[in-house]
C-alpha cells in the first residue's frame, strides 16, 4: 500500500512546551540579548516558528537557539546598523541577590567585556546548559574549539574578577 | 577551582520580562486543530480525473490559480514545495489575502490511499 500523505509534525504537547519554557525561556532571551536589544520579542518569534511547526521543543532544542541567534543577528542589522551589540546594553542581564556569591552586576559588565564568540559560549554553556556539541554549530566552530573558548572564556572573567 | 567559579556564576539568575505565554498556548490549541497532512501531487491529479464535476484549484509555491467559476466549488490541494512542506495555515493566510475563492474546501488526504474509490470516498466526507 503506497502512503500518499504524510505526517509533517510531530506534535506537541502543551505540557512539553510549558516544561521547555520554564527550562530555557531565561536563557534564550539572555542569548538574544547579546545581539539586539528587545530580546523577548525575538524569543517570542522564535517560539511561536517552533509551535507553527509543531516540533517537539526537546528535540529540537538547538534548532530554537538557532531560530533565536538568527533572529537576534537581525534585529540587530536592522535597528543600529551598528556591530551587534551587547556591551551598550543598559538592561540587567541578571538578577541580583544578596546571597549570589558573585555581583550579578559585576558579572555582566565583565561578560560584556568579552569578545563576542566567547561570550556567546560562556552563555550557552553557563546558563543553557548546552552540550559543546550543541554548541558548535551555533558558535560556528569545532566541539573542541567550543571548549577551548569556554575555558579561557572562563579564565578571563576569574582574572577581571580578582578571582585569580 | 574552575568548577566551583562555574557553579557561582551558572547560580546567576538571567532576567526576562516574561514573553507572552497566552499567545503561545492559544496558537498551539490551533495548530491542533489543524489537519497536518499533505495531498500529493499524484493524488491531485487521481482527484482531477476521478471526480470530473468539480472544479480544481491548485496551489503550487504560493500561486494560486482561481477556478474560472466563482459559483462552483474549489477543490484546494496542498502540495509539498521542496523539502519544506507548505502548512495549511501558510494557505489559509494566501487565501485570506486574497479573498476570492467563493467555496473553499480543504481537503485532507487519508494516511494510506491505495484506489480512486478510497480518494473518493476522502473527499466525498467534505463535500456533501
Amino acid at each position: 500500500m503506497k502512503t500518499l500523505s504524510r505526517r509533517y509534525s510531530l506534535g506537541m504537547k502543551l505540557e512539553e512546551l510549558q516544561h521547555f519554557l520554564e527550562q530555557h525561556e531565561k536563557c534564550l532571551v539572555l542569548y538574544a540579548r547579546q545581539w539586539c536589544n528587545t530580546p523577548e520579542d525575538v524569543v517570542q518569534e522564535a517560539l511561536m516558528e517552533l509551535v507553527r511547526k509543531q516540533l517537539d521543543p526537546v528535540q529540537n532544542t538547538a534548532w530554537v537557539y538557532v531560530v533565536v541567534r538568527n533572529k537576534a543577528v537581525s534585529v540587530a542589522r536592522r535597528s543600529t546598523k551598528q556591530k551587534p551589540m551587547a556591551g551598550q546594553d543598559c538592561e540587567p542581564w541578571f538578577e541580583s541577590n544578596t546571597g549570589d556569591a558573585i555581583d550579578a552586576h559585576a558579572a555582566q559588565l565583565h561578560l560584556q567585556e568579552l569578545d563576542e564568540s566567547i561570550r556567546e559560549v560562556l552563555v550557552l554553556k553557563l546558563w543553557s546548559g548546552l552540550s559543546f556539541e550543541e554548541i558548535a554549530p551555533l558558535a560556528q566552530c569545532s566541539k573542541s574549539e567550543a571548549h577551548r573558548r569556554y575555558q579561557q572564556g572562563l579564565e578571563l572573567l576569574r582574572k577581571k574578577m580578582g578571582l585569580l | 577551582m574552575n568548577n566551583d567559579f562555574e557553579n557561582k556564576l551558572s547560580a546567576l539568575t538571567p532576567t526576562s520580562q516574561s514573553i507572552n505565554r497566552d499567545a503561545l498556548f492559544f496558537e498551539l490549541g490551533e495548530q491542533q486543530k489543524k489537519p497536518n497532512r499533505l495531498v500529493s501531487a499524484f493524488l491531485a491529479g487521481a482527484i482531477a480525473a476521478s471526480v470530473p464535476w468539480l472544479l480544481l484549484t491548485q496551489v503550487k509555491s504560493q500561486k494560486i490559480e482561481t477556478s474560472p467559476s466563482p459559483s462552483a466549488p474549489s477543490l484546494v490541494l496542498l502540495e509539498p514545495a521542496k523539502s519544506e512542506p507548505y502548512s495549511f495555515l501558510t494557505y489559509r493566510k494566501v487565501f485570506e489575502a486574497t479573498n476570492d475563492l467563493p467555496s473553499l474546501h480543504y481537503v485532507e488526504a487519508s494516511a494510506q490511499v491505495e484506489t480512486l474509490s478510497d480518494i473518493q470516498k476522502e473527499f466525498s466526507l467534505y463535500h456533501q
